[in-house]
């Protein structure tokens, strides 16, 4: 189990220059993540995605956002995001402990 | 009936052909409703010019082999909007590259193995003035020795993860476009000499621009190896300029004294010489009486 705390410290350094997590905060760089589990890719409402990130098809959850965000450009060749990822496996399971707590 | 069946297939190849059955390049893929072509991770060594639609927006060229990008390349994407070149081979960026795509906003080309990039590949464009549309430059894990001038409407400037060990003076001054956060400078082995009181200045001053400023460390000299850049006192900065001016100092010293050395035993060699010389020449005009 990833620790939330440290997660939201993570996720304020590194993914909140880009991202807001609260329902209905607003969209910057990257989407709002508002409803982020369980959903397809390329859902976040009025966000422009391109078609490469849609069309990825995946259903968002711990397993496919750990394999995301430790390479995004290789899990979803076209995606917009720039962010090389997260190496350190804690970090990516505390900063989707945070996502999960966050985001629904 | 034969000859009809052939017709049938020409015509057929003709459509397949006509409608863009070569519209993407090889081995890459393409999203034709948003124009987006994505080429990953396929053998590529060379820009695939070859089949890219003339209204591309979003172009993608990831873990491939291409060493090099050019103006006449980017010409072909007139409407490109994203370019993202992460993870390849590219050695070097030509001169006067983004003259074609005015319609850019951001460049990712992290990863790859950009050492010197020509000074005017970012200033050499007719759109690229205050109000143009590149706001996000990622040249982020390379091994580049000089920041790029020109981009001063950046909003983002990754240059993290490359070998810069000096910022010139007045070099970030025309960044007034960056974000919170906007500009990285982690992972670089900057040398803490006295030409670093510039960064150490505009670190102070525009902190809050800055990606996890406190980060930023030094790599040498020696004495402030790891220590962060910020944390820095005046004394430190000064002590080692004034380290250095002392150097500077003592071999002015030490060479005027060897200079006066030589100047000194020439002296005596030709006041020894004078010495001798004389009672020689006085005894060769003695002339005998008789």
């Amino acid at each position: 189990m990833g620790d939330v705390a440290k997660g939201k410290k993570v996720f304020v350094q590194k993914c909140s220059q880009c991202h807001t997590v609260e329902e209905g905060g607003r969209h910057k760089v990257g989407p709002n993540l508002w409803g982020l589990f369980g959903r397809k890719t390329g859902q976040s409402p009025g966000y422009s995605y391109t078609q490469a990130n849609v069309d990825k098809g995946i259903v968002w959850d711990e397993e496919t956002l750990n394999i995301y965000l430790e390479n995004p450009k290789k899990y979803i060749p076209g995606t917009k995001m720039i962010f090389s990822g997260i190496r350190k496996k804690k970090e990516r399971k505390d900063i989707i402990a945070y996502l999960k707590d966050a985001t629904s | 009936m034969k000859l009809s069946s052939w017709c049938v297939l020409a015509l057929l190849c003709l459509t397949c052909f006509c409608h863009g059955g070569l519209s993407c390049p090889a081995s890459c893929k393409c999203y034709t409703k948003r124009a987006e072509v994505v080429c990953n991770e396929v053998p590529l060594t060379e820009y695939p010019s070859e089949g890219l639609l003339k209204n591309t927006t979003l172009l993608t060229i990831q873990f491939t082999n291409i060493t090099s990008i050019s103006e006449q390349h980017l010409n072909a994407t007139p409407l490109l909007q994203g370019l993202h070149l992460y993870s390849n081979h590219l050695k070097s960026l030509s001169s006067h590259l983004l003259r074609g795509v005015p319609h850019l906003n951001t460049i990712d080309l992290t990863g790859n193995r950009l050492t010197d990039l020509p000074a005017d590949v970012f200033t050499d464009a007719d759109w690229l003035h205050d109000d143009s549309n590149l706001t996000w430059l990622d040249l982020s894990g390379n091994q580049l020795t000089k920041i790029p001038i020109g981009l001063t409407q950046l909003r983002h400037l990754s240059l993290d993860d490359n070998q810069l060990s000096h910022i010139p003076t007045g070099l970030l001054d025309p960044l007034n476009s960056l974000d919170e956060e906007g500009l990285d400078l982690t992972v670089n082995p900057f040398l803490c000499d006295g030409k670093i009181e510039y960064l150490w200045r505009w670190l102070q001053k525009n902190k809050k621009k800055v990606f996890l400023p406190e980060t930023i460390t030094c790599a040498g000299p020696e004495s402030l190896t790891g220590r962060s850049v910020m944390s820095l006192t005046e004394s430190e900065l000064k002590i080692e300029s004034q380290l250095k001016a002392a150097v500077i100092l003592v071999t002015l010293q030490c060479i005027r004294v060897k200079l006066l050395n030589i100047c000194l035993s020439l002296l005596l060699q030709r006041f020894c010489k004078l010495q001798t010389d004389p009672v020689h020449s006085i005894d060769t005009n003695v002339i005998p009486v008789a």
